[in-house]
């Protein structure tokens, strides 16, 4: 039985307003790229910002080899041309197996969560922020309350849109399935987006002057807040040897975000492409939300070579956004 | 162009540099990683059948005797027609190759067994050297 | 002087030399520019010339960048990623995308340039919306790209895939469009257009066999060309990459503008049977060839050799 606090912390979510991500990433990232460059050392074209130094050499440096690691930073002088490093990474789609968790729904009060065998398909994109998740559930058989569980769910969120689809596309097409709204979900599915390794870097980036470098047990740890909607959002990454991103915790001070704090841990980088596209993807991604395990997953592929995903908002999801 | 001995050494002292270093983007309309293997390179002797300009890329294919005696003929691919012409050959009257020309050629072998190869060096038999530094899909 | 001395001077000379490699080869052999330390479009400079009937006069030799498609700073530009010395911006989106200027020239093996050119290729937000029925098509199509490229083999590009035109030739009643044969993203022949512009309607859809350019009538609105193109087959790809596949009733309107020595050039696709909405490209920004003595140069003859011995499915 979900709770009724959990509904309410859901509802509140809704109160940090309607900005959306694709705010926060335009807005995050004019602000830092330039900081992030200058801290660099000066370039033979000679542009360095003077309003950034030593204090943020570490920040970026750490940021460039983290990114670098993943093969998010990629020379684009391909050719021999005097061109910068840049950041290459927009759409990506993996398949996983694994365990998820029904979110809240132990059947008794201090039970564990209801746990079902999954097939895990996302697709996602950073420009413009978006993800769709479909997930197919089985389950374990530890019995859940409430009558079925769907099995087969596609989660949506574009930019501050979210919504379910009953197929890929749902909705879009008259008469080729539907989209349901969601717009209560859409922080939560937009925090999937912004965990994952890739986010993580790019959202560091993007806080410029808010983002700090420290080291905990000789591990190089990178904090940082989120923005726009999730703007109360605070997210620790922690390094591993690789400088890959092996885990990520979120928190906030706002204590009606408590559906906010997640803990991640990433394993097992490798090129996971049907053909190598030099971009690292984790093996294992196990996830806990609020203390409780809620994803345990097995990447079997990830297409990294930005293929064609769009997620365009189905018209009867932006009317409803507007009422 | 002197022929002294001077002028031959700078020649193939900036044809070997400049081969060695430069970015100079070659032209490719795939990757070619899908057909050769970059990490595996052979080398075969022969003579030149011919050297034909084309995109996307230009081709030499040379006679070479296999170790059983059977003529074969190996068709190498270059980046594209400005590669040889930075390297000067671009003209069979003005140090390029002919037909009959005794070349050793060096390259990337092809992934799937053919007599074809991704040419990387080629040695002429009055001694030049020029390597090809390919930068696939820079153009 | 001794030939120690010599030699000295003359390495010191070639890699003098190979430090210009791309910017000496293009000047020497009348090609336009190649090397690049940004992919932002070119600042208009001079004025705009006038035909005597009162319109800007487009015609020129428009590769001062090289032809359009050709080199990985191109294609970026023609996806709206612009480039610059400490940023990068798409402009579609008007995203920042974080930027790390170079240090020292990195050493990269040839697998790495290529693996990074296809993701820099398609890392622009700017994407034609398909019906949903259609997604996993023209994911297959790009991924499977070596197979699947209409253009494989020295097949057309056709439009407006294939962009700018290297040269335009403007009379007060048709305009010529010339592009040359590539040998670079895409391997084509030498492609040409002839367009009406003395007010003529289309023919009827109905009575158009379905060709890689279609038939093109052009109009002035104001100080713009609008071309407008019907008759398509439904062979071809829309864009430079992408597996962008389209009807036979695709309907294709080109906007050309001249400002000074720049031609801004953008096409918008309208195929209402396989797009959820119109799409329109980035607007690409050609450059007038500096020399006003060059001409184009002859297009080597497409021969296509390669795809019989490809392997795996690493593409462009």
């Amino acid at each position: 039985m979900r709770a009724k606090w959990l509904t309410v912390l859901v509802k509140r979510t809704l109160l940090l307003g309607a900005l959306a991500a694709f705010v926060f990433q335009t807005a995050g990232g004019q602000s830092s790229n330039s900081k992030t460059a200058a801290a660099a050392k000066a370039t033979p074209a000679g542009a360095v910002d003077g309003a950034s130094k030593s204090g943020n050499t570490d920040v970026a440096k750490t940021l460039k080899t983290a990114a670098e690691a993943l093969g998010l930073a990629r020379w684009s002088g391909v050719g021999g041309q005097r061109l910068p490093e840049v950041d290459v990474i927009n759409t990506m789609e993996l398949w996983g197996t694994g365990t998820t968790y029904g979110l809240g729904q132990a059947y008794k009060a201090g039970a564990p969560w209801p746990a079902y065998k999954t097939e895990y398909h996302a697709a996602l994109g950073y420009n413009p922020p978006a993800m769709r998740v479909e997930m197919t559930r089985a389950s374990t058989g530890a019995p859940a309350p409430g009558g079925a569980t769907p099995l087969h769910t596609i989660q949506v969120v574009r930019d501050h849109f979210a919504w379910d689809e009953s197929e890929i596309g749902g909705g879009l097409v008259s008469g080729k399935g539907t989209a349901t709204p969601a717009m209560s979900s859409a922080n939560d599915r937009l925090l999937q987006l912004w965990i994952l390794p890739y986010g993580v870097i790019k959202a560091a980036i993007a806080a410029g002057d808010k983002t700090k470098v420290t080291t905990e047990n000789g591990a190089s740890v990178i904090t940082f807040p989120l923005s726009g909607p999730l703007a109360e959002v605070m997210v620790k990454a922690t390094l591993d040897a690789q400088n890959e991103v092996a885990k990520v915790e979120t928190r906030s001070d706002n204590p009606a975000l408590s559906d906010m704090i997640t803990e991640t841990e990433y394993s097992e980088y490798a090129d996971h492409g049907e053909i190598a596209t030099d971009v690292k993807s984790p093996g294992h991604i196990v996830r806990k939300q609020g203390g409780h395990p809620v994803l345990d997953l097995r990447v079997k592929m990830l297409d990294a070579n930005n293929p064609y995903l769009v997620f365009p908002v189905p018209e009867n999801i932006k009317k409803a956004a507007a009422q | 162009m002197m022929h002294d001995k001077n002028s031959n050494a700078l020649l193939i002292g900036a044809l070997l540099i400049s081969g060695l270093f430069s970015a100079v983007p070659a032209f490719a309309h795939h990757s070619v990683q899908a057909q050769f293997d970059i990490h595996k390179t052979f080398t075969v002797s022969g003579t030149v059948a011919k050297v034909e300009w084309i995109n996307p890329h230009s081709y030499l294919t040379i006679n070479v005797t296999g170790s059983d005696g059977k003529a074969q003929k190996w068709a190498f691919e270059l980046g594209g027609p400005g590669a040889l012409r930075r390297a000067g050959m671009s003209r069979e009257d003005r140090g390029g190759l002919k037909p009959g020309d005794e070349v050793t050629a060096s390259g990337l072998a092809a992934k799937d067994g053919s007599t074809t190869g991704f040419l990387q060096e080629l040695k002429l038999a009055d001694g030049r050297v020029f390597k090809f530094a390919a930068d696939p899909n820079g153009n | 002087m001794t030939r120690h001395f010599l030699i000295s001077r003359g390495f010191v000379a070639a890699v003098l030399f190979c430090l210009l490699p791309a910017v000496a080869f293009a000047q020497a052999n009348g090609g336009p520019r190649m090397d690049h330390e940004d992919t932002l479009p070119p600042t208009p400079t001079g004025p705009t010339p006038m035909t005597p009937d009162g319109h800007p006069d487009l015609t020129g030799l428009w590769n001062g960048l090289a032809d359009n498609l050709l080199g990985v700073p191109n294609q970026m530009h023609n996806v709206g990623i612009e480039v610059g010395p400490n940023s990068t911006r798409d402009i579609h989106s008007g995203v920042q995308i974080a930027t790390w200027p170079l240090q020292k020239r990195d050493r990269q093996n040839n697998e790495q340039n290529e693996r990074a050119a296809t993701l820099l290729r398609r890392m622009g937000s700017n994407r034609p919306i398909y019906k949903p029925q259609y997604w996993q098509r023209v994911k297959d199509f790009d991924a499977n790209s070596n197979e699947e490229d209409p253009s494989n083999n020295c097949m057309p590009a056709g439009v407006p895939r294939m962009g700018v035109p290297s040269y335009i030739a403007q009379t007060p009643t048709y305009l010529v469009f010339v592009y040359p044969g590539q040998g670079g993203l895409i391997a084509t022949a030498t492609s040409y257009r002839m367009i009406p512009t003395d007010g003529r309607k289309h023919t009827n859809l109905e009575d158009l066999d379905g060709t890689w350019n279609g038939e093109s009538i052009g109009h002035w609105e104001g100080d713009t060309m609008v071309v407008d193109s019907i008759g398509f087959n439904s062979t071809s790809w829309f864009d430079q990459l992408g597996g962008y596949f389209h009807s036979e009733n695709m309907h294709v309107i080109e906007r050309f503008h001249r400002d000074g020595n720049t031609l801004t050039w953008t096409a918008t696709v309208e195929d209402p049977d396989v797009l959820l909405e119109p799409w329109t490209t980035t607007p690409r920004v050609a450059l007038l060839n500096p020399d006003p003595k060059a001409i184009l140069q002859e297009s080597l003859p497409c021969s296509e050799r390669d795809f019989a011995h490809v392997v795996t499915k690493e593409h462009h």
